[in-house]
């Protein structure tokens, strides 16, 4: 049976960091929601908040067909994105995995700050525009660890993380 | 060490039969498939199809089938990718994600007689059935036939093995097809 491990959690708690660390690891491909994004956007021309938020839509489709795909051939993979609790009935429809869930969060705060950092990001993204936004959403508990069943290991990425010891525990898990 | 992930692309001109033949195929490989039409389906569904959305979604998804397909040969995945790939303009792509990592590539070309395909062509876009995204027009089948004969979705100039193959004429037996993709690149 493929195993799925999913990096869910807040924007800007280091998701990326990791899940591209466990997929090197393991040598899972990375299904990565704002890759996914970068590539549409670019290539539709994408502008404004509006196209954006569509674009959000487009891309979690996306996200699920090649998810559907790639379990459904029996690979596993990683896939990647603050998903809501909303998305365990999507990922309900997967064809069958192991589940490894890793929940990467951080204080509220310090999410915010780093929103307003990165914000020279891809035109898509909207950082600064929506770091108190997101900062109130993940206090409101917004983005908790899924209901996905399987295993799930917390992450908090307020103090600084070895990602490549992490990377290891993971694999240990997936093990 | 095992062996380098493979890439099969399936090609063809429209209405040739690609998309059925690629899906059964995949399956028998045991492989993951991208087609650009169903990227296109789900781009149309959030973006609709008025205007230039038709080319910018048609953009997208041949952009998100390159990415997606060599962030898994990265990973040591093999994959199917299909579409009706333009002869001309599809090429690099391809020959980017060849260069920059070991591979095996195995190019399926779906043809046939072309009054058949276009015949094919005009009973699909009357018919229906396809997402209503892609816009179809019977009236359409003339400019197929003119792309056809003008060689724009002929074999694509690629290495690697060329297997041809015409399932408008009749079926194909995919786990036969399977055998010679596994063999085809070795």
């Amino acid at each position: 049976m493929p195993l799925l491990v999913v990096v869910s959690g807040p924007p800007a708690a280091g998701k990326t960091t990791i899940a591209r660390a466990v997929a090197d690891r393991l040598g899972f491909p990375l299904v990565a929601k704002d890759a996914i994004k970068e590539v549409l956007g670019e290539a539709l021309g994408v502008r404004g908040r509006n196209e954006s938020r569509r674009l959000g839509g487009a891309t979690f489709e996306v996200q699920f067909h090649l998810l559907r795909e790639l379990l459904g051939a029996g690979c596993s993979v990683v896939a990647e994105g603050n998903f809501t609790p909303a998305s365990a009935a999507n990922f309900a429809t997967l064809p069958h995995a192991r589940v490894l869930q890793v929940h990467v969060t951080a204080e509220p705060a310090l999410l915010r700050e780093r929103m307003l950092r990165r914000a020279g990001r891809h035109a898509v993204h909207y950082d600064a525009e929506v770091a108190d936004e997101i900062a109130e959403r993940t206090r409101a508990g917004d983005w908790p660890a899924l209901p996905l069943g399987g295993d799930l290991l917390e992450v908090d990425t307020s103090s600084p993380q070895d990602v490549h010891a992490l990377a290891a525990r993971i694999a240990t898990m997936a093990a | 060490m095992s062996d380098p992930p493979l890439l099969v692309v399936v090609t063809g001109p429209p209405a040739s039969g690609k998309s059925r033949v690629a899906r059964a195929l995949a399956r028998e490989l045991e492989i993951p498939f991208l087609s650009k039409d169903e990227f296109k389906e789900r781009l149309y569904e959030v973006f609709g199809s008025d205007g230039d959305v038709e080319e910018r979604v048609e953009r997208a998804s041949l952009a998100i089938l390159f990415s997606v397909a060599g962030s898994e040969l990265d990973a040591g995945v093999s994959v199917m990718v299909e579409s009706n790939f333009d002869a001309e303009s599809d090429v690099e792509p391809f020959r980017d994600l060849e260069r920059e990592r070991d591979l095996r590539l195995v190019q399926i070309h779906c043809g046939g007689p072309t009054d058949r395909i276009v015949e094919h062509f005009a009973e699909r876009s009357a018919g229906g059935k396809r997402h209503p995204g892609h816009d179809d027009d019977p009236e359409d089948a003339e400019e197929v036939r003119r792309k056809l004969d003008a060689g724009l979705w002929d074999p694509l100039g690629l290495p690697g093995e060329l297997i041809s193959i015409d399932v408008v004429s009749g079926d194909v037996d995919h786990a036969q097809l399977a055998r010679r993709v596994r063999a085809s690149a070795r």
